[in-house]
C-alpha cells in the first residue's frame, strides 16, 4: 500500500513536471498573463501629462472624420480631386465622403446582368444622362437602355461602363 | 370685437408679457461657421428667434449645413424610419391554440372503417369545429428590427430638410419665457402661426423651469432633448423649434457621422444582449 502511494506521489510530480514543459501559446490576447499574475512591472517608465509631448502621440491617432485632400503638382495614381471647375455644368456629382467618384457596378443574376449605377447626382440629371448617352453609344453596337431615378438622385445603365464613365468624368473634371 | 378678445385673455397677457420684456433689444449673433465644406450647394438660412415675447422677434440669422438641411426630400426613407420606429417595439400577443393545446379529442370519434363516415383520429384536428388552429398566430410575437445606421441618419437629414423647407423649422436663442403660465405659450404658439402642435428641441434634458411648466398640462406642445429627436416625432408635430445649442449639437453629431472615418462599430450586424 505504502510503495502504491509513492507511486501516485511520483506521478503527480511528474505530471507537475511535465505540465511545466508543455508549450504554452502566449501569442494571443487571452493566453497571455494578466498584469496581477506578473507582479511588479520591471520595466521603467515615467509618467508625462506635457501637451508638448502629446501632440507627437495626436499625430500618430487616425483622424475620426476623412481630411480635405491637399491639392498636389502630381498624383501617382488616376485620382483627382474634385476642383471648382466642375460648377461650370448643369449637375454636379457629389463625391462620397472619401473623396471617390460615386459610380458603382452592381451584379445581379449570377454575373449576367450588370448595371452601372451614379449617385449623389445633383442639379439637371437629364442633362447628364443625355451627355452620359451621347458618349457611350460610341462604345456599343446595341442600343443604351438606361434609367433615371431624379426622386433618389441616380442613373443607372445597363452594361459595364463604371471605367468609361469615370474616365469621361474625370476627362471633363467633374 | 374687443369684448371677445377680452374674454380670450389675448389683450391682457399680451400687455402683461411685452411689459416683462420691454427694452430686452437686439443680442449679437456670432456668425456660424459650417464644419465640412460643400461645393455645389450654398448654405441654408434661419432667422434667430426670440422667446421671451408674444411677437416675434428677430434676432439674426444663421447659416445651416446643406448636407443636413437641404438633402434630398426622401420620403421613403422617411417612411422606413416611421416603419421602423412603430414595429420595432410592438409585441404582437394574438394568440390561437393548436390542437395539442384544445382539452380533448384524445380518442377516436368513430372507427376506421365501417361507418361509411370520413377517419378522423381526433375531434380537435383543425378540419373540426372548435379544433385547433393550423398555422395560428402564437403570442408574444416580436417585431424587433434594426434599421441601417445609414437609413436611419438619412431619416433625420430628410426630416429636418422638409421641415426646413416647409417654413416649420424655426430656432430659437433659448427656452426660457418671462412666466410659467401656460396661456403664454398657447398665445405664442397661436401668434407665430407655429401650427397647433409643436416640438421643442434643447441640448440637454434639463430644461429652464418655465417651459416645462407652462407646457405640462399641454399635450401638444412637446419638450424633447437633443438626443431623443426621431423622424416620427419630427413628422408628427407641425413645427419644429430648435435651440441654438441644440442647433449646433445636431448638426455636428449628423455631420460626423456623415464624414466618419471608421463605421465598422455602427454599419456591423446588431446584437441582441449586447453588454
Amino acid at each position: 500500500m505504502a510503495s502504491y502511494y509513492q507511486n501516485l506521489q511520483q506521478i503527480s510530480k511528474l505530471t507537475t513536471n511535465f505540465l511545466s514543459l508543455v508549450q504554452k501559446r502566449q501569442s494571443t490576447y487571452y493566453s497571455s498573463p494578466l498584469l496581477s499574475e506578473i507582479g511588479k512591472v520591471k520595466v521603467k517608465y515615467s509618467v508625462s501629462k506635457s501637451p508638448e509631448e502629446w501632440k507627437y502621440v495626436e499625430r500618430l491617432l487616425p483622424p475620426l472624420t476623412v481630411p480635405e485632400p491637399v491639392p498636389k503638382e502630381t498624383y501617382l495614381s488616376e485620382w483627382r480631386p474634385q476642383l471648382n471647375e466642375c460648377l461650370k455644368e448643369k449637375y454636379f456629382i457629389q463625391r462620397t465622403k472619401n473623396h471617390m467618384i460615386p459610380v458603382y457596378l452592381k451584379i445581379g443574376q449570377h454575373g449576367i446582368r450588370k448595371v452601372t449605377i451614379i449617385k449623389n447626382i445633383k442639379g439637371d440629371i437629364w442633362a447628364l444622362e443625355q451627355e452620359l448617352r451621347d458618349f457611350l453609344q460610341k462604345e456599343t453596337p446595341k442600343p443604351l437602355r438606361s434609367q433615371v431615378n431624379e426622386f433618389a438622385a441616380y442613373i443607372r445603365i445597363y452594361g459595364d461602363y463604371v471605367n468609361a464613365i469615370k474616365y469621361w468624368l474625370t476627362e471633363k473634371k467633374i | 370685437m374687443l369684448f371677445s378678445r377680452l374674454k380670450h385673455c389675448r389683450c391682457l397677457i399680451r400687455d402683461y408679457c411685452s411689459s416683462i420684456t420691454a427694452n430686452k433689444s437686439e443680442t449679437s449673433l456670432s456668425r456660424r461657421e459650417l464644419q465640412y465644406p460643400f461645393k455645389y450647394q450654398v448654405a441654408r438660412q434661419a432667422w434667430v428667434e426670440n422667446m421671451d415675447t408674444i411677437d416675434e422677434k428677430k434676432l439674426g440669422l444663421l447659416d445651416l449645413h446643406p448636407d443636413v438641411f437641404a438633402t434630398n426630400p426622401r420620403i421613403d426613407i422617411l417612411h422606413d424610419n416611421v416603419r421602423w420606429q412603430t414595429l420595432y417595439r410592438y409585441v404582437s400577443f394574438a394568440h390561437t391554440k393548436t390542437r395539442n393545446e384544445v382539452r380533448g379529442g384524445g380518442r377516436k370519434p368513430w372507427p376506421q372503417k365501417g361507418t361509411g363516415r370520413a377517419r378522423h383520429g381526433s375531434i380537435r384536428s383543425p378540419l373540426f369545429r372548435g379544433g385547433g388552429i393550423a398555422h395560428g398566430p402564437r403570442s408574444p410575437t416580436p417585431h424587433f428590427y434594426m434599421l441601417p445606421f445609414y437609413t436611419r441618419v438619412l431619416g433625420l437629414t430628410s426630416a429636418l430638410s422638409i421641415k426646413l423647407a416647409q417654413d416649420d423649422l424655426h430656432i430659437v436663442e433659448n427656452l426660457e419665457l418671462p412666466t410659467n403660465e401656460p396661456e403664454f405659450i398657447k398665445e405664442l404658439v397661436k401668434t407665430r402661426n407655429w401650427g397647433p402642435s409643436v416640438l421643442f428641441i434643447d441640448e440637454s434634458d434639463i430644461m429652464p423651469r418655465n417651459i416645462t411648466a407652462a407646457t405640462d398640462e399641454i399635450r401638444h406642445i412637446n419638450l424633447m432633448p437633443a438626443y431623443g429627436l426621431n423622424v416620427y416625432s419630427m413628422l408628427k408635430h407641425d413645427s419644429l423649434i430648435l435651440t441654438r445649442a441644440a442647433l449646433d449639437v445636431i448638426e455636428s453629431k449628423l455631420l460626423f457621422h456623415l464624414h466618419r472615418n471608421n463605421t465598422q462599430e455602427v454599419v456591423s450586424q446588431y446584437k441582441l444582449d449586447q453588454v
